[in-house]
């Protein structure tokens, strides 16, 4: 555990605070957090338990396993396989990288990320909001604790996708997924993977976080569909209850459940998410409230807020293992009623 | 066991973005303050108990809502069903003060046909070296709508519950009066699960609302 945060903090290229900037003593990466720092870089309060000999055998065993080069894999059958199982840690990144094509949008647009930043730092009128949330987007990590890092320079150029796809800008909800994929990816990819999430059209996120909120809408209203025609007995409770899928969903479709299932299960659900598209956002919205059917029959309006948005973010009560298997029969299941995307949006996105 | 209530009061926060509405949310219904709170994102809401009177309980659901602009188009939907609301501003930032204005009308205009208790509240009043908008000043504003004014701070705990107890009680008291009515189909105010010994004097009107400002 102790060697895993030391490469995390190796392999970040943190630029630290400069200067005489004050800083609050909490914020000081000092080295006795080490021990407090999980495999994923987030800080716990207590020091963490040593992982056992067999832990760390299996997770050498796939990381030997996955040091095949991984441009082997790219659009072959292994490849799917091997991101249903859970891309390990180490490589996440890069194929995460390989998945979204981030080389060719690099290529493409050469020299441009650097002008961009340029030009950001000059221009950008969402920089306020984009300076209010860095402070406070997943700072129980180590990478987002020194709020001079790297994380704000990457987010100032976030305004400039108000030129790439001039409607997007800057909304609030997009610095978590910044964070997640600056966890694992420098700078520069980083920002060409959320381009490519935003634009390719397997992930189109922009239209999530355009005004308006058109795609989310529409995801919405068919996650609505979708259980009231296979779980309908849940549904009508729901219902009952008011517990309507604009209170619930919300994250799950914009940030593709990162805050709303564990970290370990977000990052499966993640992998899947870069390789199949939107697809995972409607299985996996159905799949949670499939899974624990039987517990929200229950539940009042107040309990199934806690357990939908902050239950089931710390323990989801299976292992991922098993919540991946029901995601992928619920992708089958959902594909033979043709239900498996909402009907195409008929606005200009 | 259900939890025994006279009635359940709607409430909604509103504000500019990281004026702390979570978080005095927060404070209030878990007691602790978060160091770390993420963006809201859309809408959320908590629910708490408070005793107004010995005996009688009222249930507050609070519904939490993002504060970027971009996000109204979401939140605007859930004024219609509120009986009362929290309008935040940081006494450190006096843009969020200057906007408050533009929430107050925002609200008014997606709660018709009916309306809103609010209550303004002046948030971090910990951080008195960096205050921008002054008690006085902002007395003046909530005077000028009718309303309260309440200085508050999540990190310190002060003021919370006073800011949440006060505005409850003049919500019941305009129950109690009948200006303000329940009504089918409106979650602004609902009535509870009311033992007879307790409950026997107030009679609880169905009808049509009355607008009271």
């Amino acid at each position: 555990c102790l060697l895993d945060a030391e490469n995390i903090i190796a392999t970040v290229p943190l630029r630290g605070r400069q200067g005489e900037v004050e800083i609050d003593p909490w914020e000081d990466a000092d080295y006795s957090i080490y021990k407090v720092i999980d495999r994923f870089g987030f800080m716990h309060e207590e020091e963490l338990p040593v992982t056992t000999a067999h832990e760390e055998k299996v997770r050498k065993l796939t990381i030997t396993e996955m040091c095949i080069p991984l441009e082997y894999y790219n659009g072959a059958s292994g490849m799917v396989k091997r991101v249903y199982k859970g891309i390990p840690l180490q490589l996440r990144g890069r194929a995460w990288a390989l998945m979204l094509d981030v080389e060719r949008a690099k290529k493409d647009n050469e020299g441009k990320y650097e002008k961009m930043k340029e030009q950001a730092r000059l221009y950008s009128s969402e920089i306020k909001q984009i300076d209010l949330d860095i402070n406070r987007t997943f700072r129980k990590h180590i990478m987002f604790m020194d709020r001079f890092g790297i994380y704000r320079s990457f987010c100032r150029c976030s305004k400039t996708w108000g030129r790439i796809t001039s409607e997007v800008s800057y909304c609030q909800g997009m610095s978590q997924i910044a964070a997640l994929l600056l966890m694992f990816m420098n700078e520069e990819d980083a920002f060409w993977a959320l381009s490519q999430l935003l634009t390719n059209q397997k992930h189109a996120m922009h239209g999530f976080f355009v005004p308006g909120f058109p795609k989310l809408q529409r995801f919405q209203t068919h996650h609505d569909q979708v259980i009231s025609k296979l779980i309908p007995k849940l549904k009508k409770h729901l219902d009952k209850e008011q517990m309507s899928a604009g209170i619930y969903s919300t994250k799950w479709f914009l940030q593709c459940f990162i805050d709303r299932t564990p970290f370990t299960l977000t990052l499966r659900l993640w992998d899947i998410f870069i390789l199949e598209g939107e697809r995972l956002l409607t299985a996996m919205s159905y799949t949670i409230l499939k899974v624990h059917k039987k517990r929200l029959l229950k539940m009042s309006l107040e309990e199934l807020r806690d357990f939908l948005q902050e239950r089931i973010a710390q323990t989801f009560f299976y292992s991922d293992d098993v919540i991946i298997e029901q995601l992928q029969a619920a992708m089958t299941e959902l594909k033979k009623m043709k239900l498996d995307l909402p009907p195409p949006g008929n606005c200009l996105h | 066991m259900e939890t025994i209530w006279l009635y359940q009061f709607r409430l909604i926060v509103i504000g500019d973005s990281t004026v702390g509405k979570s978080c005095l949310i927060r404070r209030f219904t878990e007691g602790r303050f978060a160091q770390v709170s993420d963006p809201t994102v859309g809408v959320d809401f908590f629910s708490r108990l408070v005793e107004i009177e010995p005996g009688k309980r009222i249930k507050l659901q609070i519904w939490d809502t993002a504060g970027q602009e971009r996000f109204r188009s979401i939140t605007r939907a859930y004024y219609r069903n509120s009986v009362g609301g929290l309008l935040l501003f940081d006494i450190t930032n006096r843009r969020s003060f200057q906007n408050v204005h533009n929430w107050l009308e925002e609200a008014q205009s997606h709660v018709q046909p009916h309306s809103i208790v609010f209550l303004l509240v002046g948030h971090k009043c910990d951080l008195e070296a960096q205050r921008q908008v002054t008690q006085q000043e902002a007395e003046k504003l909530a005077g000028a709508y009718g309303m309260r004014y309440v200085e508050t701070s999540a990190r310190d705990a002060i003021n919370v519950e006073k800011a949440f107890v006060d505005l409850t009680r003049d919500i019941f008291e305009l129950v109690r009066s009948g200006d303000i009515k329940i009504q089918d189909g409106w979650e602004g105010v609902k009535s509870g699960f009311v033992p007879n010994t307790v409950h026997s004097s107030e009679e609880v009107t169905k009808g049509g609302r009355q607008c009271f400002c």
